[in-house]
């Protein structure tokens, strides 16, 4: 059996087994109704506006703010989701199994990396859809459609790639709860806190996850606190998220292959 | 007897429960020193740590040890009901992050680092170091009860996590949205952080150890359902 045959197999497995976790579902439709609430609750607010009438602001606008609502808080559900993959097998005691199998290490990794994403990230690609058909209904505007994509690709999914490398690795050396814990933290202080309160953050910079640079950079939409973005800037923040994410994803073989020959 | 249990109840939980506090706090100061070495005013930080830090740490630890017992199904045979089992593991953690919580902020006020919220700041220095342990105490106790009464409904330690992280990060990104509304006022975990000048702190702190309670008492009750706890053991 190839091992690209044994990689889309283990993808294949590892996003059936995320889609058909209960927790999955509970924590996105409690996330959406908190979220809702608060949205919603607000009708003078600008984001209330834009939510509602799509048609009252520019076609790229609207959907921008959709690709950012969904990568604003729902990737604390996607990395928690990722954060125990790699414990479990320990756990179920499947790893020592697994290794006698002629699967190569890289290609069970990798597949339990995209697999498991992509399982974490249906419900909010669902979101997304549902708030896209919304915004052709109002706009009768065919081009919302190769915008949302376009948008996804660059706003949400770098981001997205790069918190689920880190949820995979490190909880591999580190125990999960506590990395749960980093993370939501992490998540707050990199991305949400506002830069020049005197606190070093990242959430200006170009690492960050929430893709602000790439929203502002390609469509002009300021969604974060990045106030100001080149084309540049933006192809340099993807590029820096997902070279950041291959890294240390090699990283984690590495680790693992380590961790097997201690066995 | 009981202390023996005590003792066997906090090697079971492991270094891990007692460290995270401990470890919370000490990466606080630490930061809090890189702050003051870049002249920045570590005393909002510092108590950031006390009062929203803390309590979720606390709350992830909760809902991981009442999820995952590896000897539940043993657990449910003995005479020794679960459920106290459980509640016993909740005081224990409750009460070491209430050590840890109550020596950084001693610390803190004998460093003049403690930020005392305005409400009780016209108050005498005694009485205003004890009401503002009110900031880290309310909402510790909330994320503890709130923690249990979600992992005895759900079973589930990864969507507990989730919910407690969901919870704090709202209540922290739209906190200007939690203290106009009135019906969100009661809720809101972290006005000494965010929003010092409100003058329903204390009544908000009183409102928040209340509802705990209420939250302890219904977690309490909905770990009789033992069938549950086998299920979601199994289920992840």
């Amino acid at each position: 059996m190839s091992q690209l045959a044994i990689f889309s197999g283990v993808m294949r497995y590892e996003y059936r087994m995320q889609i058909r976790r209960r927790s999955l579902w509970i924590t996105y439709a409690v996330f959406m109704l908190l979220l809702g609430a608060i949205l919603f609750g607000n009708d003078s607010s600008t984001i209330y506006k834009i939510i509602v009438h799509p048609g009252a602001v520019p076609l790229s606008e609207a959907v921008v703010y959709w690709a950012t609502i969904i990568n604003y808080h729902l990737p604390i559900v996607v990395g928690i989701m990722i954060a125990d993959r790699l414990p479990r097998d320990r756990r179920t005691k499947v790893q020592e199994l697994l290794t006698t199998t002629p699967a190569t290490l890289s290609a069970r990794v990798l597949g339990k990396y995209l697999g498991s994403m992509l399982g974490a990230i249906s419900p909010l690609v669902l979101v997304y859809i549902g708030s896209i058909v919304y915004i052709l209904y109002q706009t009768h505007n065919i081009m919302a459609i190769p915008l949302a994509i376009a948008a996804f690709a660059t706003v949400a999914l770098p981001g997205l790639l790069f918190i689920c490398a880190f949820s995979l690795a490190c909880t591999s050396v580190m125990w999960v709860p506590l990395y749960q814990f980093l993370f939501v933290g992490y998540w707050f202080w990199g991305n949400l806190f506002p830069p020049n309160r005197g606190i070093p953050t990242l959430s200006n910079t170009l690492l960050l996850p929430l893709g602000g640079n790439a929203a502002m950079g390609f469509f002009g939409v300021q969604s974060s606190n990045i106030d100001h973005a080149t084309v540049m800037q933006g192809v340099a923040s993807i590029v820096l998220l997902l070279g950041i994410a291959t890294l240390v994803m090699v990283a984690l073989l590495y680790l693992l292959k380590w961790q097997q020959a201690r066995q | 007897m009981s202390f023996d249990r005590l003792r066997y109840e906090l090697l079971l939980m492991g270094r891990r429960v007692l460290w995270t506090p401990v470890l919370v706090m000490v990466c606080f100061g630490l930061f809090a020193g890189l702050l003051a070495y870049l002249k920045v005013n570590p005393n909002r930080f510092l108590l950031a740590g006390l009062e929203m830090f803390l309590p979720l740490a606390a709350g992830i630890i909760i809902a991981t040890v009442v999820t995952q017992d590896p000897a539940i199904e043993l657990q449910l045979t003995l005479p020794k009901l679960y459920r106290m089992t459980t509640l016993r593991r909740l005081i224990l953690i409750v009460c070491w992050s209430t050590c840890i919580a109550f020596a950084s902020s001693g610390i803190l006020s004998l460093l003049n680092l403690w930020y005392a919220p305005q409400q009780v700041q016209s108050w005498a220095i005694v009485l205003q170091f004890f009401a503002g342990q009110l900031a880290w105490l309310s909402p510790l106790l909330w994320f503890a009860a709130i923690g249990l009464c979600l992992a005895a409904l759900t079973h589930n330690t990864t969507a507990v996590t989730t919910l407690l992280s969901g919870i704090w990060l709202l209540e922290t990104i739209f906190s200007g949205y939690f203290v106009s509304t009135n019906w969100l006022q009661p809720i809101f975990l972290f006005p000494t952080t965010l929003t010092p000048s409100i003058d329903f702190w204390l009544a908000n702190r009183i409102e928040l150890l209340v509802t705990a309670l209420v939250f302890l008492l219904a977690g309490y009750l909905l770990l009789r359902n033992t069938e549950g706890l086998l299920k979601g053991s199994s289920e992840e």
